[in-house]
């Protein structure tokens, strides 16, 4: 864990969050809307901060749990009504949406499948199929179980 | 492993800037201007049964950057390989790490104000990673059903990322049959599994399930199909006639969010301890019921 690396880390996170905020203004000026853009700002540094805290986590500790977990612990502590700066950090990251991340998100992960579009000349008919339902077991499994629980324990 | 001695070669640094400014801007250019262009498309709804089916502008933006790279229109039109080449491809695998941590906050941070919530349904959040099974339950006997031997224990031990390409491939190794199970719902997982996400996270609601429920049914392990699948399960919330007034976005995010960090917390031991023994254990069961002829 070098000093560079850090740094090469820290760079390639701002220019994320340069991006996001770009989709973001894009997104409120289609609406009509005007975008709270140094509280944004402000917001997203608060956010990139903790990103490099969440790196630094999963690279000092020996278990398998990826980055993006940490992520939403810390992100979650730092947004406890228990915490201090509750409100502070809200004040601020509130004004970053989650829909221009998603957004951004799904651009970058459609970058990242290009070269492997030729992949679908490799898979048969049964893969497709059988993913399919891989994909609905998870979802509605999870699903029905989280809604049986819920209903035993009167939250639903 | 333990005799293999640790070589203590500098970890390659995937976010180096050195010689590579003009990959960075270029990847970043071209996935903010297909971000953009989703968010300029906007959110399209469509009327399905009792409610809508929703296509958020990440939908969107995801197809628009397909568009642009090497094996679709860059194959084509050489100048676009020069904007959205293989570094940038290689790059954009690295940038998706950074950008879904910053998704993971914000997720964490709908999470938070709402920890109360989130504690009461704390026997819900934990029981219901078991679900994550329902890839095999469901997806086994069809894989068998379709034909399938020993592929079909890897391609339905899981949603099949990363963890579970290295898992297999430690096992069986990947060129078994049961490793290239494993690489079948990977590949569609690349390709579709995003966008198919998309739409069930808003199909889900007509199903009559409560969102709080579907909210942690999103956290399934992987970043950019959580990603789909919750807000595309959020947007649809609110839109709702029926859950509008009862049901926030946050909660649902909330929801999906600690969902999302028991699947990554607990994924890979749960496929190690549990999905793969009963794998194992359904296909010696229903090989005879599948393939009595031909043993």
């Amino acid at each position: 864990m070098t000093l560079s690396k850090t740094l090469n880390e820290l760079k390639a996170l701002v220019l994320c969050g340069a991006v996001i905020l770009f989709a973001q203004w894009v997104n409120t000026v289609r609406g009509g809307t005007t975008m709270e853009f140094l509280t944004a700002v402000v917001g997203m540094f608060i956010i990139i901060l903790i990103s490099m805290l969440s790196l630094k986590i999963k690279q000092l500790l020996p278990w398998k749990i990826p980055a993006f977990a940490w992520a939403s612990i810390l992100g979650l502590l730092v947004t406890t009504p228990w915490c201090p700066f509750q409100q502070v950090v809200l004040d601020f990251t509130n004004a970053v949406t989650t829909g221009a991340v998603s957004s951004v998100i799904l651009a970058v992960a459609g970058v990242s499948i290009g070269t492997k579009l030729s992949d679908i000349k490799r898979l048969s008919w049964r893969m497709i199929i059988v993913a399919i339902f891989v994909f609905c077991g998870t979802f509605f499994g999870s699903a029905l179980i989280a809604q049986l629980i819920l209903s035993v324990q009167g939250i639903i | 492993m333990s005799n293999e001695k640790k070589v203590p070669v500098a970890e390659e640094d995937v976010y180096s800037t050195e010689g590579r400014w003009p990959v960075f801007i270029k990847l970043m250019a071209v996935t903010g201007v297909a971000a953009a262009l989703g968010e300029l498309v906007g959110t399209v709804k469509f009327p399905v049964g009792p409610g809508n089916v929703i296509l958020l502008p990440m939908i969107f933006a995801m197809i628009f950057a397909v568009l642009v790279t090497p094996d679709a229109l860059g194959s084509k039109i050489k100048a676009l390989k020069e904007i959205c080449g293989e570094k940038e491809v290689k790059l954009s695998e690295s940038m998706l790490t950074l950008v879904l941590i910053i998704l993971g906050i914000k997720l964490g941070m709908s999470a938070g104000p709402n920890i109360e919530k989130v504690l009461a349904a704390g026997p819900a959040l934990i029981l219901q990673e078991l679900g994550n099974l329902g890839t095999m339950v469901i997806g086994l006997p069809i894989a068998m059903l379709l034909g399938m031997r020993r592929e079909a224990v890897g391609s339905t031990l899981s949603i099949c990322r990363e963890p579970t390409l290295g898992l297999i491939g430690e096992i069986y190794g990947i060129d078994s049959p049961e490793g290239l199970g494993v690489m079948g719902t990977y590949m569609v997982g690349n390709l579709f599994g995003t966008i198919f996400f998309g739409l069930l996270g808003s199909f889900g609601l007509l199903t009559g399930i409560h969102p709080y429920a579907l909210g942690m049914a999103c956290g399934m392990g992987s970043g950019s199909m959580m990603t789909a699948a919750s807000q595309a399960l959020a947007a649809s919330v609110t839109v709702s006639p029926v859950w509008a007034n009862l049901v926030t976005a946050d909660e649902v995010l909330a929801f999906a969010a600690t969902s999302n960090i028991c699947t990554n917390v607990d994924g890979l031991y749960m496929e190690f301890l549990i999905a793969l023994p009963v794998a194992n254990f359904l296909y010696k069961k229903l090989s005879p019921v599948f393939f009595k002829d031909k043993a």
